[in-house]
């Protein structure tokens, strides 16, 4: 069970943060639509996390590359890599992509977080990587935390429920 | 977001005070409490910091969304704490708190209609200053986490924009010393009508 602690790192909207220190928890806080990708080379101890907000960029603005699954993955695997992670170690994992609104019909053009799911598959499918473990869609919140020591990766709903990845 | 003249600034917050105002009396009507108006504050932040005005993403809340679309879109979220939703809920149709649960279809429609007739107060407000048609969608009632009721707006925001305008508003219902939130979020296509208040 992981409690809220002060070196907690919120993993805000369309952000990514990479951490070796094993004090840290990163963590991405009411994920409804959107997804948090974590990522963790067990060997070097050293963790990413983002939080995807958008399947891909519409090329109207300049975005953070965390914001879109098909940026965000590239960018979080050269990040990782460039700070000493082998990424056919990474366990990654993924939280959210849930439909909040229960009358958009599953699969739709509305149905943003099934979207979001199938772009970070796809990105990840590209690097030839695969995700290990996920707690995803359905019509409910999430928070993902990923814990640098030890790679323990948890999900947390707003009914308290909590469950190990 | 175009850049607003200092004008249609002003024309702009005066009709959402208004709209505000309107929907807060509306709801005051509607529950048979006295509300106070304690905080209106129209602003544009960056979007990951939007969770804050309402506690914090992983807070628990009770949510009502609407969206409106027409010639001005956007989104609306009325949110209380669990325990303040509850207390309403109790004042309009007799039922007591028994802790954070999935909402009855009772719960659900009252709440509803709490959302329905703040929401629609505002809009029409906004509809009558602007000479302008607005349609509401049905409320749909959540309990969740901040965050994720909120990324039901931010997945629309921000395909278009990195930060959001909106407007919230923070009111006092005297009975129960306690507070609720009415959030506003205005997509681009708000600030591209004309201001000429009719």
């Amino acid at each position: 069970m992981i409690t809220t602690a002060t070196n907690t790192i919120n993993v805000s909207l369309g952000e990514m943060v990479i951490s070796e220190d094993p004090e840290v928890i990163l963590a991405c806080y009411g994920l409804g639509s959107c997804i948090g990708v974590s990522a963790y080379d067990p060997v070097n101890r050293i963790g990413a996390m983002i939080h995807v907000v958008l399947p891909f960029g519409n090329g109207i603005l300049e975005s953070s590359p965390a914001k879109y699954a098909n940026t965000a993955i590239p960018h979080m695997l050269q990040v990782l890599e460039k700070h000493g992670a082998d990424k056919n170690r990474l366990i990654i994992k993924m939280a959210g992509g849930a439909k909040i609104l229960n009358c958009i019909p599953a699969g739709s053009m509305l149905d943003i977080g099934e979207k979001n799911i199938i772009a970070v598959l796809e990105a990840l499918a590209l690097h030839k990587l695969s995700i290990d473990n996920q707690d995803t869609r359905g019509n409910i919140g999430r928070t993902l935390f990923l814990c640098i020591k030890d790679g323990k990766t948890t999900v947390k709903t707003a009914m308290n429920q909590t469950i190990e990845l | 977001m175009r850049t607003l003249s200092q004008c249609e600034q002003h024309v702009i917050e005066n009709i959402i005070k208004k709209g505000v105002t309107d929907a807060v009396n509306g709801l005051s009507e509607m529950i048979g409490k006295d509300i106070h108006l304690s905080e209106l504050i129209i602003k544009t932040i960056p979007a990951k910091d939007i969770a804050v005005t309402l506690g914090g993403p992983d807070t628990t809340i009770i949510g009502v969304y609407l969206a409106f679309s027409g010639p001005a879109n956007g989104h609306i979220i009325l949110a209380h704490h669990p325990n303040v939703a509850f207390k309403l809920l109790d004042s309009l149709v007799g039922i007591k708190n028994t802790g954070i649960h999935d909402l009855s279809d009772l719960e659900q429609s009252a709440l509803g209609e709490v959302g329905n007739i703040t929401g629609t107060f505002f809009l029409n407000a906004v509809a009558n200053a602007l000479d302008i048609i607005i349609h509401p969608s049905p409320p749909v009632v959540l309990i969740d986490l901040a965050g994720a009721i909120l990324d039901i707006a931010m997945v629309d925001i921000l395909q278009e924009e990195e930060d959001v305008y909106m407007v919230e508003t923070t009111y006092i219902i005297n009975e129960y010393n306690t507070k609720g939130t009415f959030l506003i979020m205005l997509n681009n296509s708000f600030f591209n009508l004309p201001f000429i208040v009719k």
